[in-house]
């Protein structure tokens, strides 16, 4: 785990009704480093009773503003556990953070800036949008909003607002933010380059116009927060067992364990808790890819893939073979 | 294993390890003990007598501390149930799983002869249980007592032996005690501890049934003070 | 004397001998004794105030954390203490509950302490109650450079949350390994909703198969008597203690097969893996 450095909460508001907005000042008064647009800040989450987690804010730091780290944070009732935690900082609170890094620059080649930010998606953003305008750079940046009180940060986007390069969208559907972006993306300026941030849909959503609009990939950037999501595959499928000593091939049906098929196919495999959790039926994968569904296999037997509990995991390819 | 004055006493395949009447129909576990091997005994609401392995097959849980529930044995740890042929009803930690079919207590043979629960520590051995239970024979009509001996088997044999008893089947003797017709049944628990089982042909008289008592006693003093001081 | 063990993962890690407490009034003249895998030890505070301890003529490397002694048989422990935040978080009242003697092997102890499938069987009427006896899936995870493991996202159903309550709840738990002889134990603290009470389990293991289990409470209640608190505990602990010592063999299996575990038994499961995994054989057939 990389080094970390301990912030006091200098000051903590709320910038709109489920975002919550920070200073973090360095508790040892030295300066923080100066933040590129873009960055984002690790935060080590350790709490009473709990393995530590660790977790990415954006920082909306100004160019130059270097005595504390500003962020916000959106309470999401989804949240593994991170931004809960958050909301019950209180100033003079201490937090540990590690390092800041930046996965989300502002391109060095592009002349022309279209900052896309959805909901809590502004927060780097903004900070996009205040180094350009501090180097008179030519941009435009378009929030989306659910109403007016969701719109964060607006001290900060003050400037941006007066130069007529601030954008506020509010309360529109899905089609309706279609509609904007296919308007915004429609052919891009010489040297213009798009970023954008926001949930998950949104960014989808500006993906495929922006493809449909042929838009230069290398002219689009996106910052993710979310990991990817799961794939709606829980759906169960038959696929085939071989034995490899004894060449049998069997087909495990939907419904049916590689246990029951092979015992029907005359193979017995001693069994005891049926359950995946006893370890009684471990057998070697030859080749394909386990589905596992156990509680027994370590996170590393799990994604080696060489081990398999045929009591109750199942197969992700349409073969999978087993020493037997 | 033959004891120091020469008399064979082979342990058999079949042993009395309970009276037979210490068992109510799906009330109470027994502790029983056959060569070292810890038994769970209780009989079922149909009256058979079920002898399972002291260890449940969960976390090796003693059976003996759970209880009779609806005709099933529950562990006292975690509730598990155990129907009559030792297989696993109910997990209540995972209602909604399917049971596993191969979870099962180990079970033996168990027959009822003359008041007595003879238990076979063949356990599935073929070969072994090919030996045929004990049959009532009529001889043993008042229950005495049972003794639990702090000696081996042998010992307690010889002992028998020198009192005028003589073997006359599997594990039993015949002789007198105080004057009394007496049958003892031996039970080799592990290699250091023996339960003799004390019949009579016929309820004594009371004072008479005192005498008998007395010379139980002073029985397993004697063998116990020879079994002692031959392991000092 | 010489420790009765040559399972290097229990010579090199911290073992207890009790709370401080025991050493008040003691010298090195007239020592605290105990025993611990298999040797006498002797406790006592210097003339300054320092702890001290000894096996026959060899001095042993001790320490005081959270108002307990901890000894390291081999003298070159393999980390650092566990570390216990609750311990020093402002707002919570810290009782040490003491030990009760248990004998069965520690390693099984703590997998006791592990398990919930038992509250409404053990401790019914107090943790569980019949028929809500269904343990609902919970995570597991093993923090590798900790070297410990954690059950996460547990919950029970509890029949009495205090001694005023008149319905039941849902507790939530969350089980922490810290050592082959060490388990902390947290859950929903009443009086404090979104935090939870802390109770750690310290084994000191006299031999293989016999121990005494120490208990540390660090919890947000204001309210009940210290009587209460630690009467609670050794009830508790009282239940467990003749299923713990009616659980045959005393030292615990570590071969898949001799005991047939289930699907809520997902964190034993993971602390048998994780002692065969790391060596660990003292109380433990391998």
């Amino acid at each position: 785990m990389s080094a970390t450095r301990p912030f006091v909460v200098r000051r903590k508001w709320m910038t709109t009704p489920d975002v919550a907005a920070f200073e973090l000042a360095p508790a040892d008064d030295l300066a923080v480093p100066e933040i590129e647009p873009g960055a984002h800040v690790e935060f080590m989450i350790e709490r009473a009773g709990q393995p530590p987690l660790v977790r990415h804010y954006s920082l909306c730091n100004a160019p130059g503003e270097r005595d504390a780290f500003v962020f916000g944070i959106k309470l999401e009732p989804q949240s593994r556990g991170g931004s809960s935690w958050i909301h019950t900082l209180e100033t003079g609170q201490t937090v540990k953070l590690g390092a800041v890094r930046n996965l989300f620059p502002l391109s060095q080649s592009a002349r022309r800036h279209l900052l896309l930010a959805g909901g809590i998606g502004i927060t780097p953003v903004l900070a996009m949008a205040q180094a350009l305008e501090a180097n008179s750079a030519e941009y435009q940046l378009h929030y989306f909003v659910r109403g007016e009180e969701h719109v964060a940060f607006r001290e900060r986007l003050e400037r941006a607002q007066a130069q007529g390069r601030l954008h506020v969208h509010t309360g529109l559907d899905a089609a309706g933010v279609r509609a904007v972006l296919a308007d915004l993306l429609d052919g891009p300026a010489a040297g213009e380059h798009a970023y954008c941030c926001g949930p998950g849909f949104f960014m989808d959503t500006v993906d495929e116009v922006a493809q449909a609009k042929h838009w230069p990939e290398e002219g689009l950037h996106f910052e993710r927060f979310q990991a990817a999501p799961v794939a709606a595959d829980a759906i169960d499928d038959a696929f085939e067992v071989e034995l490899s000593r004894s060449g049998t091939r069997c087909r495990v049906e939907v419904g049916q364990t590689i246990i029951q098929a092979m015992a029907a196919a005359g193979c017995e495999v001693i069994t005891s808790c049926e359950q995946g959790v006893c370890g009684t039926c471990l057998t070697n994968v030859i080749s394909g890819t386990p589905d596992h569904r156990d509680a027994y296999l370590s996170k590393a037997e799990r994604e080696a893939g060489k081990l398999i509990l045929p009591c109750v995991s199942r197969s992700k390819a349409p073969l999978l073979i087993l020493d037997l | 294993m033959n004891s120091p004055i020469g008399v064979e006493m082979q342990s058999q395949i079949w042993q009395p390890v309970l009276p037979s009447h210490y068992l109510r129909a799906s009330k109470n576990i027994v502790a029983g003990f056959l060569q070292g091997q810890e038994l769970a005994l209780w009989r079922s609401e149909a009256g058979a007598v079920q002898a399972w392995e002291n260890r449940c097959p969960h976390r090796g849980t003693r059976l003996t501390i759970g209880r009779i529930l609806n005709d099933q044995l529950s562990c006292a740890y975690h509730g598990w149930e155990f129907d009559t042929r030792g297989g696993c009803t109910a997990i209540p930690a995972n209602p909604s799983l399917p049971l596993p079919k191969q979870l099962r207590v180990k079970s033996f043979p168990v027959a009822e002869a003359d008041g007595m629960v003879w238990v076979s520590a063949a356990a599935g051995n073929a070969a072994a249980s090919q030996a045929l239970p004990p049959t009532s024979t009529g001889a043993l009509a008042f229950f005495c007592r049972s003794l639990g001996i702090r000696a081996p088997m042998g010992d307690v044999a010889t002992e028998l032996n020198a009192q005028g008893f003589k073997a006359t089947g599997a594990q039993t003797w015949e002789g007198t005690l105080a004057g009394q017709a007496a049958t003892v049944l031996l039970n080799e628990a592990t290699s250091l501890r023996t339960f003799a089982h004390v019949w009579l042909s016929e309820e004594p008289a009371a004072a008479a049934l005192s005498d008998v008592l007395a010379k139980c006693r002073l029985f397993r003093r004697d063998v116990e003070a020879r079994a002692s001081s031959r392991s000092s | 004397m010489t420790f009765q063990c040559s399972d290097k993962t229990i010579l090199d890690d911290w073992l207890t001998v009790g709370p401080l407490t025991r050493t008040e009034g003691k010298t090195e003249a007239l020592p605290y004794r105990t025993q611990l895998l298999g040797a006498e030890v002797e406790v006592w505070k210097d003339v300054g105030g320092k702890l001290a301890a000894r096996t026959g003529q060899r001095s042993l490397l001790i320490q005081e954390c959270y108002g307990y002694m901890w000894i390291c048989p081999s003298g070159a422990p393999r980390k650092d203490l566990f570390a216990l935040p609750e311990y020093s978080q402002p707002g919570r009242r810290i009782v040490d509950c003491e030990g009760i003697g248990v004998a069965v092997s520690g390693l099984r102890m703590v997998e006791n302490f592990l398990d919930m499938g038992h509250f409404p069987y053990v401790h019914a009427h107090y943790l569980g109650e019949v028929p809500q006896t269904e343990v609902a899936t919970y995570d597991v995870s093993v923090d590798e450079t900790a070297d410990e493991i954690w059950a996460t996202n547990c919950r029970f159903f509890q029949p009495k949350t205090s001694k005023s309550a008149t319905t039941g709840l849902d507790v939530q738990y969350r089980y922490r390994v810290v050592q082959p002889m060490g388990a902390v134990l947290y859950k929903t603290a009443f009086p404090r909703p979104g935090e939870m009470d802390a109770i750690g389990l310290f084994v000191q293991p006299h031999d293989e198969e016999s121990i005494t289990a120490y208990c540390l409470l660090a919890y947000y209640d204001d309210v009940s008597t210290e009587t209460d608190l630690v009467g609670f505990q050794h009830t508790i602990f009282g239940q467990d203690k003749p299923i713990l010592e009616n659980q045959v063999p005393k030292k615990m299996p570590l071969r898949p097969g001799i005991e047939v575990p289930t699907r809520c038994d997902a964190m034993s499961v993971a602390f048998r893996r994780w002692l065969a995994s790391r060596g660990t054989t003292y109380g433990a057939i391998a």
